[in-house]
This record gives C-alpha cells, sequence and structure tokens, in this order.
C-alpha cells in the first residue's frame, strides 16, 4: 500500500512526441527539445502503457506483465523504477504525485 | 574585395571574393563551365583576406572569412588559395544550409536513381563517385549530398573534385583530358591536392535530382567484404554525418526516417577502385 503522494507516471501532453518504427527499434523526436531518441524494448512498451492519470510503478508492473514475460518481483519493479527514471529525465514522460489510498 | 566572381553550384550560389587575383583566375577557369552570373544573387559570401595588415605582400597568407565562419581556422599560404576558396564554400554549405538535409556523402547517378556513399575521410567515397563519374554514371557530388525535405530525392552539389595524395594519379590515368585538373597544390594541411572538374554531363545537370536507391559505406584497403547495415546504425551513423540535423528539426527527423526505411543500406570493403566499381555494378544490377 502507497502512501499518499508517493511518485507515479504518467505520459506527456499529446503531440510533443513523434513516433517512426524502425526495424526493431523506435524513433521518437522530441517536438520541445527537438531532441531525437532511439529507443529499443522494453522503453516503448512502457512508455505505450502509461496513461494521463500517474501510475505507481507497481501497479504499472502489475498492467505490463499481463501482457509481456515480465519477472513480476523486485528485482522487476527496480528495474522498471530505473527505466522510468530515465524517461523522466529525458522529458520523454513526466512523474507526478500520486494519491492513492 | 579587388577581385570576384559568382558560382552556381547545385541550387546554391556563392559569391567570391579575394584580395588577391590568382585565387579567383583559377576558380572561375575550373568552373567555366558552371553559372558566373555576376548579377545573380548569392547565397553566401566567401572572402579570402590577408591574414595581417601586411600578409598581401609579404609571406601572403589567406584567411577564409564570409558569413559562416570557424573562430580559430588557420590561415593557409595563398598558393593554397584555391582549396581556401573551395573550404571556403563548403563550410558555408556545412553551416548554413536549409533547405536539404545535408549528408556528408557523395553520390552518382544512373536511370534516374542515386547510389549514395558516406563514410569518414580516407573512406574513399569521393575517389569511388569521381571513378564511376568517368565510367558510365552521373557525378553528383563527392562531399555533399542533399535530401529533398518534402520528396525524399538527392540533388547534386558537383563541385570540382578534391583529389587527395594516391587519388591524384589513379584519377590521372582514368581522365585522358588534362585541361579538367587544376594546379597540383604540394604540402596542404590535407597532404597534397589537386581539384578535378567533373564530367560535362554533371555540370549540365546539376540541377536534375534522383530517387536514392542504395547507401554504401565504403572502407578501402580491406579485404573485399560486403555486409548489411542495420537501419539502427544507419540512422546513427546519418545524423554524425549530417551538419544540419539538429538545426532542421522535426523536417530532417521524417526526411532522414524516410530515407532509411526506404534505400537499403549496405558496407563495402575494398582493395582497389576497380574491384569497387566491379562490386557496385554487381550489387546495383541485383537491386530490385
Amino acid at each position: 500500500m502507497a502512501a499518499a503522494g508517493a511518485q507515479g507516471y504518467a505520459r506527456c501532453a499529446e503531440g510533443g512526441l513523434v513516433w517512426r518504427e524502425l526495424d526493431g527499434l523506435v524513433l521518437v523526436y522530441h517536438r520541445p527539445s527537438g531532441q531525437t531518441h532511439m529507443l529499443a524494448s522494453p522503453l516503448p512498451e512502457i512508455m505505450a502503457a502509461l496513461t494521463d492519470n500517474p501510475q505507481l510503478p507497481s501497479a504499472l508492473l502489475a498492467h505490463l506483465s499481463e501482457a509481456y514475460d515480465l519477472a513480476d518481483d523486485d528485482d522487476g519493479l527496480a528495474a522498471l523504477e530505473l527505466h522510468l527514471a530515465e524517461l523522466t529525465a529525458l522529458g520523454l514522460i513526466r512523474s507526478a504525485p500520486c494519491a492513492t489510498p | 574585395m579587388r577581385h570576384a566572381l559568382t558560382l552556381g553550384i547545385g541550387p546554391a550560389t556563392f559569391r567570391i571574393g579575394s584580395e588577391w587575383g590568382q585565387p579567383i583566375d583559377q576558380l572561375s577557369a575550373l568552373y567555366a563551365a558552371y553559372p558566373q552570373d555576376a548579377a545573380a544573387v548569392a547565397d553566401y559570401t566567401v572572402r579570402l583576406e590577408p591574414a595581417g595588415p601586411l600578409r598581401r605582400w609579404w609571406r601572403p597568407s589567406v584567411r577564409i572569412a564570409g558569413d559562416h565562419m570557424l573562430p580559430d581556422a588557420a590561415p593557409m599560404a595563398l598558393r593554397h588559395g584555391l582549396l581556401a576558396a573551395e573550404m571556403g564554400m563548403n563550410l558555408q554549405m556545412a553551416l548554413g544550409w536549409r533547405r536539404h538535409l545535408l549528408i556528408h556523402a557523395s553520390s552518382v547517378e544512373k536511370d534516374g536513381r542515386a547510389l549514395v556513399m558516406t563514410g569518414e575521410s580516407g573512406s574513399g567515397k569521393s575517389t569511388l563517385a569521381a571513378l564511376l563519374g568517368e565510367r558510365g554514371w552521373r557525378f553528383m557530388g563527392d562531399e555533399f549530398a542533399l535530401l529533398d525535405l518534402s520528396d525524399g530525392g538527392v540533388h547534386p552539389f558537383p563541385r570540382l573534385v578534391s583529389l587527395k595524395n594516391a587519388a591524384i594519379e589513379a584519377m590521372r590515368a582514368e581522365v585522358g583530358d588534362s585541361a579538367r585538373f587544376g594546379p597540383l597544390l604540394e604540402d596542404t594541411p590535407k597532404g597534397a591536392i589537386r581539384h578535378l572538374v567533373p564530367p560535362a554531363d554533371a555540370i549540365a545537370r546539376m540541377r536534375e535530382a534522383a530517387v536514392p536507391a542504395l547507401l554504401l559505406f565504403p572502407r578501402y584497403g580491406v579485404a573485399r567484404d560486403v555486409r548489411p547495415v542495420g537501419q539502427g546504425e544507419v540512422f546513427m551513423r546519418l545524423t554524425q554525418a549530417s551538419t544540419n540535423y539538429v538545426a532542421l528539426g522535426e523536417e530532417g527527423f521524417e526526411a532522414l526516417h524516410r530515407f532509411v526505411t526506404e534505400v537499403p543500406a549496405l558496407a563495402i570493403d575494398y582493395e582497389s577502385g576497380d574491384e569497387a566499381a566491379a562490386m557496385i555494378d554487381e550489387l546495383w544490377s541485383a537491386l530490385p
């Protein structure tokens, strides 16, 4: 049970990113910075799973585990949190306080 | 400027001014078949200036100036004035051009389709383009391939071919007409350099674009080999080979993505120009 105000993650406002496929990779053009990012799995899948409402990493992992064969344990959660922090630092997703019971 | 020349190369027009007559006379002769309309509006200005107050006469030394400049560029000897003018024009394109995605690559054309070759200095991309230009292909450029932002076509930029060191003799053996060669410039910062005037059809058709059909990453001096290059690697290497990818923003991103997904890419290793030309003919005829 997470405490109120824990960090959740959400996608950025619509229209900020341009997605293009490149055999096995995803190119993302970030309009606000003009930077191009080349993303390999699982980063595109993580980004695609985000919504406008912030979600906690644990909830996101549970959601991703339904679609992909992921380690739904502490190691999996730690790896996901690392990816989320990385994507946030690049400005490709946003983190926000997540009010949960 | 005491001496000046207006010169059209591909889609760009340059105005080159010089305190000395010699570089302008050499340029004017070597670019005799190119548009030289003094009334044309120039995209860029290149100025060859004395490096100091007395340097017009005493150990004359040329500083390259223009619309876009590298602040720390070392001055060059006046006898290398032609090279300074060429470097000045390249610099304007590399730093200022925005109408196309500019890729550091050579290109040649056959049947409306372009072969683009990119690689680091010494890969042989420039010499290979010059060689193919004498063997049935249309030479489009040895330095920059200009990628159209709307339709993805490759536009020529057929400036003089800059032959370096061993490539000079190789092309002397290939080109019978000695009048197409500029003066031999020895001991330049890049070694010996001699400019070659592109074939007449390359100049006459320098506004004619072609559809890119094959991208090669040539490597000279390594035993014959051909390898596919993945799209991710091609994309990354071309962003590095482009001088204006970042400046063009989303338009550049879309143009490069289109090029990378539509044009097959191969790395080729070769030990001689003849070997590379034969490999290229083989690869070209195997294209769909």
